[in-house]
C-alpha cells in the first residue's frame, strides 16, 4: 500500500494505492464557506440536491438511473461550509463513473422543475427535525458558542423553512460557482490506473480555474457562558444534552493536543475508557452512553469541546450533577501519570487499528488532508501525542475545562426538570 | 438450529485437539474435539490487525413470558467482573477493562437468535482477548447487587429507543404478527419486564446457553492458522459442556387470515405509516429476493415509493428495513408523512401502487438494485471487524458457508422473482400494518 499527496493550485490529490482492490473510493472536500447568512444557509441546505437533480444531457432521473446502473453511490453533503462528494464504484465501474460525476459537477442543470421539488421535500424533512432530540441539542450547543455569520451556527428551523421558499435560481448558481472556483481536497484510494483517471478528471475540470481567489469566511466564536437552554420533547422519552464550551486555539496550538486527551480522559467516544463511563453509567447506572469530544478545530478557525449524554427525566437532575462532579474533579485534581500513559497507549492502538481497512485509512488520510496537512505532517501530528507531558494536559485542563463556565443543551421532555435543572446550573 | 457437517480429518489442514469441518469462501470450519466449540478461520495478511468474536446461538428467540430482554441484559452482564477478575482483584472486569489498558475495540449485540461479543485488536494482544473471553464463558457473577446499576444503564438504552417512533411502532407491529412465534418480542424487551429481572433468572439463561457446544468463535485478521487454533485450544480447550441438553422452542405461528392491524398515539410532530410482511427467514434465497424487492420498493431517490410519496411532498422519507432472523420475520416500510398528510390514504395508495406495478417498470429497478448490493458487498469486506459482523448473522442461521455465495444468490434473483414476491408478500393475510398518530 502506497500512500501520496500531490498539491496543485487549484487542487490537492491524496492516494492510496492498493494492488487488485476491488472498489475504488474517493473524496472531493470543498470549502465553500463565506458568510452564514440564513439565506445562505436555506442555498446550502438545497445545493446537495440541486447537484444530483439534473446536469448536462441528463435529467434527475436518467442521471440517477445511470449511476444506479453502475451499481456506484454518489453522495453529497454539505455541512458547516464543506461540501464533500463521496463515490464509491466496484473497480471495474468506477471510469465509467467518472464521466458523470464531470458531468454533475460542471453542468447541473438548475431546472426550475427540480427546484421547486427540492424545497417541498427539504421543508418536509425540516419538519421531521424537529423531533430529532440529539441534532438539536447539539446546534443548541454550538449555537452559544458561536455567532450566527459562523459556519457551524445553525438557524432555527422555522427561520430555515421559510427562508428555502425564497432561495432563487440566481444564488444557487452563485454556489456553484464558488465550488468551481475554490480550491479541491480530493482523496482516493484503490488501484494506480483508477487513481490515474480520477486525478484527471480532476485536473480536467479544474484546470479552468487557474488561482482561486482568496476567501477568509466568517468565524465569530464567543467567549465561554453558563448558560443553560432546555428544549421541551414530549414524544421522547430521555432528554439528550450537550455539555461544552468554546476553546479560543486552532490545531496547530501546542495546547490542542493535550486538551483533546484531557477530553478522552474524561469521555472518550465511543469507549469505555473515560472517566464518565466508569462513574456515571457503570457505578451509578445513570445512562446508557456519555462521550465527550474535541471538535471544530482548524488551522484557522477555533474549536470547542463537549460531553453528549442523555437521562431519563427522573435522572436527569442527578445525572447532570454527576457529570459536573466529574468535571470539576478533573479541573481541580488533573489527571495522572498513570492515565496520560494508558490513554497514550489508547490512541496508539486506534491508530494501528485504522490500518485494518483501506476505507477506514483513506477517511483518516482525507481527514488530515483537508486541514492541508503533508505526508509528513500527518505523521508528526499522530507521533506528537507520545511526547506529551502531564503537565502540558493538566495545564490545558485548567485554562479550557472550567466548570462555572460551561453551557448545557438539553432536548427532549424536559419540562418536569426545567427548574431544577436551571437553578443547579445557576448554582454550579 | 440444526446443521449437518461431515467431520473428515485433512491431513494438511490437521490441527491437534481438533477436527477438520469445512471450508468456504476462504473460510475455515474446525472443532474442538474436547468440547465440540466450533471455530471459523479466515486470513487476512499484513494489517497487523485481528477479530475475535464469539457467538452464542442464544437471543431473544430463546426468552420466556415475563423475561423478554434476558439475553441483551445477560450480555450486558459479561462487561463485569468474572470470578477471575475478582480473584485476581481486577474491579471493572477484565473486558472493560482491557478495552481501557490497549484501546482496543470491543463491544457486544442481542438478537433474535445470536448474542455476540467481539474484539477488534493488533495481533499481539490475541491471547489476552481470547483468555477474557473464555472466562466470560464459565465465570460470570450474577448478583442482584452487580445486577441493578446494569438494569438501569439497560433502562436508558430502553428509553433511548422507545422515544423513537418508528421503533416503537415496529415493537407493537412485531407483538401482533407473531402471536405465538417468540419473534413477536423485541430483543430488547419490554420495559416492565426488565424493571422485574433477578440475578438468579439471568443465572438459569446463562448455564443453559453459554457453553463450548452452543457458540462459534472466528478469527479473522493478521494471524497465521496455527497461532489462532493453538490459543484458542488453550483458553477454551477445557471447557466442559453441562449434561444437560440446549433447551429450545419449537414455535410453529398459527396462520394468519388478514391484515392486522396496530395504532400507537402520543404527543408528537411525527406521523408514520408503517407496512409490515412477513418473509422468509435468512440467509434463503427468498430472503436475498426480498431485500431486492425492498432496494426496489424504498431505497434511494430512484426507488417506487420515493418517487410516489417523497418527491410528491406527501412524505418526508420513506425506509425499509429487514433482518437477517433465521425464520419467518416481519420486515417494515416505514413512510414518514409530510404534516396535513392523512394515514389512511398514504396506506392505500401505496398499497395499490405496488399492487399495480408493471414488469416494464420493475424491471430496470431490480438490474439497478442488484448491482447497488453486489457493491456494497465489495464493501462490507473491506476490514476485518466488518466480515466478522456480516459472517456472524450467517453462522446464527446456521448456514455459515453461504457467506461466500452471497453474491452469487445476489446475481440469481430474476424480475419473475421479484415479480412473485411482490404479489406473495402484500396479499392481506400476510400484512401487519401500523400507525403512528401523533397528537
Amino acid at each position: 500500500m502506497k500512500f501520496n499527496i500531490d498539491r496543485k493550485e487549484t487542487f490537492s490529490f491524496a492516494t492510496i494505492t492498493q494492488k487488485n482492490d476491488p472498489k475504488v473510493s474517493a473524496f472531493i472536500t470543498i470549502d465553500i464557506h463565506q458568510e452564514n447568512s440564513l439565506s445562505t444557509q436555506a442555498a446550502q441546505l438545497m445545493f446537495s440536491d440541486v447537484l444530483l437533480s439534473g446536469a448536462g444531457k441528463y435529467t434527475r432521473d436518467e442521471f440517477l438511473s445511470a449511476v444506479n446502473t453502475l451499481g456506484a453511490s454518489v453522495d453529497v453533503s454539505l455541512g458547516n461550509g464543506n461540501l464533500t462528494i463521496t463515490l464509491r464504484a466496484s473497480s471495474q465501474n468506477f471510469k465509467k463513473l467518472l464521466p458523470l460525476v464531470e458531468t454533475m459537477l460542471t453542468t447541473p442543470t438548475f431546472s426550475k422543475t427540480e427546484i421547486t421539488r427540492i424545497k417541498s421535500t427539504l421543508t418536509n424533512e425540516l419538519h421531521e427535525a424537529k423531533e430529532n432530540s440529539r441534532a438539536i441539542a447539539y446546534e443548541e450547543l454550538l449555537n452559544t458558542i458561536y455567532g450566527s455569520g459562523d459556519r457551524k451556527f445553525t438557524y432555527e428551523i422555522e427561520e430555515l423553512i421559510s427562508a428555502l421558499q425564497r432561495v432563487n435560481i440566481q444564488k444557487l448558481k452563485s454556489l456553484h460557482q464558488v465550488v468551481l472556483s475554490q480550491p479541491w481536497t480530493c482523496s482516493v484510494a484503490g488501484d494506480d490506473d483508477y487513481l490515474e483517471a480520477f486525478k484527471k478528471m480532476i485536473s480536467k475540470v479544474k484546470k479552468n480555474y487557474s488561482i482561486p481567489k482568496t476567501i477568509i469566511g466568517i468565524h465569530q466564536q464567543k467567549t465561554p457562558q453558563k448558560i443553560c437552554t432546555l428544549k421541551n420533547i414530549p414524544s421522547k422519552q430521555n432528554i439528550d444534552f450537550n455539555i461544552g464550551a468554546p476553546v479560543p486555539i486552532t490545531l496547530h496550538h501546542p495546547d490542542y493536543i493535550p486538551l483533546a486527551i484531557a477530553v478522552d480522559v474524561l469521555a472518550m467516544w465511543g469507549n469505555f475508557a473515560g472517566r464518565l463511563m466508569e462513574t456515571v453509567r457503570i457505578e451509578e447506572g445513570l445512562t446508557y452512553t456519555i462521550f465527550g469530544k474535541v471538535g471544530g478545530f482548524t488551522g484557522s478557525e477555533q474549536g470547542f469541546w463537549r460531553i453528549w449524554t442523555f437521562f431519563s427525566p427522573d435522572k436527569a437532575l442527578q445525572g447532570i450533577k454527576s457529570t459536573f462532579n466529574q468535571i470539576e474533579k478533573l479541573y481541580k485534581e488533573g489527571i495522572s501519570e498513570a492515565e496520560l500513559t494508558k490513554f497514550k497507549t489508547i490512541l496508539n492502538t486506534q491508530q494501528i487499528l485504522i490500518q485494518d481497512s483501506i476505507t477506514g485509512q483513506l477517511r483518516d488520510l482525507h481527514a488530515y488532508h483537508c486541514h492541508q496537512f503533508t505526508l509528513q505532517e500527518m505523521k508528526e501530528h499522530k507521533e506528537k501525542i507520545n511526547s506529551v507531558t502531564l503537565e502540558e494536559v493538566n495545564d490545558a485542563i485548567r485554562t479550557y475545562l472550567n466548570p462555572n463556565t460551561l453551557t448545557i443543551s438539553g432536548a427532549g421532555p424536559v419540562n418536569a426538570v426545567k427548574k431544577d435543572l436551571q437553578a443547579f446550573i445557576k448554582s454550579v | 438450529m440444526s446443521k449437518k457437517t461431515t467431520i473428515r480429518t485433512v491431513n494438511k489442514k490437521s490441527i491437534p485437539g481438533y477436527s477438520y469441518i469445512t471450508q468456504a469462501g476462504g473460510v475455515e470450519e474446525y472443532k474442538l474435539n474436547f468440547n465440540g466449540l466450533r471455530v471459523l478461520y479466515f486470513n487476512r495478511p499484513n494489517t497487523g490487525v485481528v477479530t475475535t468474536n464469539i457467538t452464542y446461538l442464544v437471543g431473544a428467540r430463546d426468552e420466556k413470558r415475563g423475561e423478554t430482554g434476558v439475553a441483551h441484559m445477560l450480555e450486558h452482564m459479561l462487561f463485569k467482573p468474572t470470578t477471575f477478575d475478582l480473584a485476581a482483584g481486577i474491579k471493572s472486569g477484565s473486558a472493560v477493562e482491557f478495552e481501557r489498558k490497549t484501546g482496543c475495540n470491543l463491544n457486544a449485540n442481542t438478537w433474535k437468535d445470536r448474542t455476540t461479543y467481539y474484539f477488534n485488536y493488533p495481533v499481539e494482544y490475541l491471547n489476552e482477548a481470547l483468555r477474557i473471553e473464555a472466562e466470560r464463558m464459565e465465570g460470570v457473577v450474577l448478583t442482584d447487587e452487580a445486577l441493578k446499576p446494569e438494569q438501569g444503564n439497560v433502562l436508558s438504552e430502553f428509553d433511548m429507543y422507545n422515544g423513537e417512533p418508528g421503533f416503537v411502532l415496529a415493537v407493537q407491529m412485531v407483538g401482533v404478527a407473531f402471536q405465538s412465534h417468540p419473534y413477536g418480542h423485541e430483543t430488547l424487551g419490554y420495559r416492565e419486564d426488565i424493571e422485574d429481572y433477578t440475578a438468579a433468572k439471568l443465572e438459569v439463561f446463562y448455564r443453559d446457553y453459554y457453553r463450548p457446544d452452543n457458540a462459534v468463535i472466528m478469527v479473522i485478521g493478521d494471524i497465521d492458522k496455527e497461532t489462532a487454533l493453538t490459543a484458542i485450544k488453550k483458553e477454551f480447550g477445557d471447557i466442559k459442556n453441562p449434561n444437560t441438553p440446549i433447551p429450545r422452542f419449537a414455535i410453529r405461528e398459527p396462520k394468519q387470515e388478514g391484515i392486522r392491524r396496530i395504532s400507537i398515539e402520543r404527543p408528537s410532530s411525527t406521523n408514520i405509516v408503517s407496512i409490515g410482511f412477513k418473509h422468509q427467514g435468512f440467509p434463503s434465497e427468498d430472503w436475498f429476493v426480498t431485500s431486492i424487492m425492498l432496494e426496489v420498493l424504498a431505497s434511494g431517490p430512484e426507488s417506487i415509493l420515493q418517487k410516489l410519496l417523497v418527491d410528491t411532498g406527501k412524505a418526508s422519507s420513506v425506509e425499509s428495513m429487514i433482518e437477517p432472523g433465521s425464520e419467518v420475520n416481519l420486515a417494515f416500510i416505514n413512510i414518514n408523512l409530510a404534516p396535513g398528510q392523512n394515514h389512511d390514504e398514504i396506506e392505500h395508495l401505496t398499497l395499490i401502487t405496488i399492487k399495480e406495478l408493471t414488469n416494464d417498470l420493475i424491471t430496470p429497478l431490480v438490474k439497478k438494485a442488484k448491482a447497488h448490493i453486489v457493491t456494497s458487498e465489495l464493501y462490507s469486506r473491506d476490514s476485518s471487524s466488518l466480515i466478522a459482523g456480516e459472517l456472524t448473522e450467517y453462522v446464527s442461521s446456521g448456514q455459515w458457508e453461504i457467506y461466500g455465495k452471497t453474491i452469487e444468490l445476489l446475481e440469481a434473483v430474476t424480475v419473475k422473482k421479484v415479480r412473485d414476491c411482490l404479489t406473495n408478500s402484500f396479499i392481506h393475510s400476510n400484512l401487519t400494518i401500523g400507525h403512528f398518530i401523533g397528537k
